[in-house]
């Protein structure tokens, strides 16, 4: 049997009349690499607390392998964290940081040495056994800080945005390395990010939250794909929110965006105005006068290396983005070019559940009509 | 052109401002290094120099180190300090750790109480607790006696306040970053104070050793004040009341300097030790302490 598995019932924080994490449920399976993403204040490094044992729930448990562990204390749990500033101990060698836990746990000294030269092979620190964390640079100290938790072989591996501290480029080569080391070793990851790029490029599934909620436990492609609320539509990378009216017909419904329609077949059938979101790399750019598109004209371009990026301006109220590869197929277009704009309704998502008149109706400022 | 006459400007201001510097350090040593000159002085002048000897240190009934009283009061300063280093430190680091993980509303006042005896006079302190020990009649006054007991009170009542205001400092800038981390590594509350959080107060506490050690040394008021009798002269003590006296010889001198040499010898002591302690916890202040080790 695996072990890992994580549970989490009802778990709440409040300071005070604040809510600092609401009633989060969540089942993480054994050896998933699992993020928790959101913007910061949303609750995610309180919950890594909760689960790691430094701050006690106000309501709500913790279970890891179907064992209550609430009420134990940090030490007493076999669980580990990577904490965000890598927390090594100053004065002691990379090989006494690693061994600091087995040492606690009065593991005898040749099976210690033994553990500890296998961690620090695995992390590659093998020649820095011997310096203090400050000569280190700051990709070897997170390295440092993986392989101290790793060696106790915890059931859960907790990280609490370890790689936030690190340069893009370190960052990348990091993430490349955990993902990795997360194959090799098996044991459940659960990773705090604010970084929705890195969330998707590492996780199994990921639980957004914001404000203390959850609002979407998927795998990555079902979070950017079919993000079930506004907030996950628009913090998943850039999405276009448009309002459009549906009616039922046939079999299925349809949904009317100005003087478009759409057959649409994926979501359940809805009424009334509903929110749909579209992804910039959906959006066809065609010629003007193209059939069947709507049609508008590019108020901003913006060149990213590998894609165009063109802010079309659509009706004085509307503007979308559209992201067109630059793939030497698709024409450079110039700002105050007319262009049409297709939308296949295969890409069109509904955001939300069938109650979204109100939803609709709150964040209506933020949603253009056409 | 205006370049060169800005950079020159710059230079001149600070040169100005090491001559005060110079001046100022000149005027607190030129005193000091007098005094223990003249406790070399071939005469009992201690104004006009006769020609260099070692007699006011030992050799004669007068000198320093055959000289009774003198032994007393230099064995009885050691003997306050002693105490004085070792409960102060030890109050004080129990002190900031219990402060520091204080929560709520108590956090503030207790904040308060413990600058009180920083911030009152050490005369009002000291006529405080001499009335409070020999008038008052109830535990736990009588437990302690006019004399040595009474002495290292009064000084660890006044020293504790800095200890706890040196280590508090460094608590702060500690976080609870790393005895989290020993706590998630296994280590239970105990182990992770023993192991690592006490591990990294080190520096701060010697400072507060330091600190202790310098005041009781020197300190004459609460000394003066709770003393019984002769056998609780201490070195300031004896220095004050034999001063101005007419049988005052350059012994006095040669106590004084033995007085300086000690006190500057545990800050010396001190402060090498906190740079050994602190050397390695980041890559700047290691070279910064190499360089100031090295000058």
């Amino acid at each position: 049997m695996v072990n890992g598995e994580l549970v989490l019932k009802g778990l709440t924080k409040t300071y005070g009349d604040q809510t600092v994490v609401d009633q989060f449920n969540l089942r993480v399976e054994a050896g998933e690499f699992f993020s928790i993403l959101g913007p910061s204040g949303c609750g995610k490094s309180t919950t890594l607390k909760m689960v790691g044992g430094f701050v006690a729930p106000t309501s709500g448990r913790v279970f890891i392998d179907g064992k209550d562990v609430t009420d134990l204390p940090p030490n007493r749990r076999s669980v580990n964290t990577v904490f965000q500033n890598y927390a090594l101990f100053p004065y002691l060698t990379v090989q006494q940081n690693v061994a600091f836990g087995l040492r606690r746990a009065g593991v005898d000294k040749r099976e210690r040495n033994r553990r500890v030269d296998e961690v620090l092979e695995l992390v590659q620190l093998t020649s820095f056994s011997q310096r203090k964390p400050a000569e280190l640079s700051g990709g070897q100290q997170q390295r440092v800080a993986l392989a101290r938790a790793l060696i106790l072989r915890p059931d859960v591996l907790l990280l609490d945005e370890p790689l936030s501290a690190l340069d893009a480029k370190m960052r990348r080569q990091l993430q490349r390395e955990l993902k990795a080391l997360h194959r090799e070793v098996g044991t459940t990851f659960v990773y705090i990010t604010h970084d929705q790029e890195e969330a998707m490029t590492m996780s199994d599934r990921i639980a957004v939250l914001q404000n203390g909620r959850v609002e979407q436990v998927d795998v990555p492609s079902g979070v950017y794909e079919r993000p079930q609320t506004l907030f996950v539509a628009q913090f998943m990378g850039i999405s276009n929110m448009l309002l459009a009216t549906a009616r039922p017909a046939g079999a299925g419904w349809v949904a009317h965006l100005g003087n478009a329609e759409f057959a649409m077949t994926d979501s359940p059938p809805a009424q009334g105005t509903i929110q749909l979101s579209i992804r910039p790399e959906r959006l066809r750019i065609q010629d003007e006068g193209s059939g069947g598109a709507l049609s508008g004209s590019i108020i901003d371009v913006s060149y990213l290396g590998g894609a165009m990026h063109y802010t079309i301006a659509v009706n004085p109220d509307v503007t979308l983005h559209a992201a067109v590869p630059n793939d030497g197929v698709h024409p450079l277009r110039s700002i105050g070019e007319s262009v049409g704009v297709h939308l296949a309704s295969e890409d069109l998502r509904v955001v939300g559940d069938s109650h979204l008149a109100d939803v609709s109706v709150e964040h209506a400022d933020a949603i253009p009509v056409l | 052109m205006s370049a060169i006459g800005s950079d020159r400007r710059r230079i001149r201001l600070p040169r100005l401002l090491a001559v005060f510097v110079w001046a100022y350090i000149l005027w607190n040593l030129l005193p000091v290094v007098c005094a223990m000159a003249f406790s070399f002085n071939a005469t009992r002048s201690r104004s006009v120099w006769q020609g260099f000897s070692t007699q006011w240190w030992s050799g004669t009934p007068l000198s320093l180190f055959d000289n009774d009283e003198y032994a007393s009061a230099l064995k009885h300063s050691l003997e306050l300090a002693a105490w004085t280093t070792v409960l102060a430190t030890a109050l004080g680091t129990v002190l900031a750790l219990a402060v520091t993980r204080m929560r709520g509303v108590s956090k503030h006042p207790v904040n308060f109480i413990l600058m009180i005896p920083i911030v009152t006079p050490e005369l009002i302190l000291a006529v405080g607790l001499y009335l409070s020990l020999t008038f008052i009649t109830a535990w736990p006054f009588t437990l302690v006696h006019l004399g040595t007991a009474a002495q290292v009170v009064g000084q660890v009542t006044y020293t504790v306040g800095f200890v706890v205001v040196v280590i508090r400092g460094r608590l702060g800038v500690l976080g609870e970053g790393l005895e989290a981390a020993a706590r998630d590594l296994g280590a239970g509350p105990v182990a992770a104070l023993v192991f690592v959080l006490l591990r990294l107060l080190m520096p701060a506490v010697l400072v507060g050793a330091m600190i202790s050690f310098a005041f009781s040394i020197d300190n004459f008021v609460i000394t003066e004040y709770l003393a019984s009798d002769s056998s609780t002269v201490s070195i300031p003590m004896y220095l004050y009341a034999n001063a101005r006296g007419g049988n005052t010889t350059p012994a006095l001198n040669a106590l004084a300097t033995i007085l300086v040499v000690m006190t500057l010898a545990v800050v010396a002591l001190a402060g090498l030790l906190y740079r050994c302690a602190t050397r390695r916890e980041t890559g700047s202040s290691d070279i910064s302490s190499t360089v100031a080790l090295g000058a």
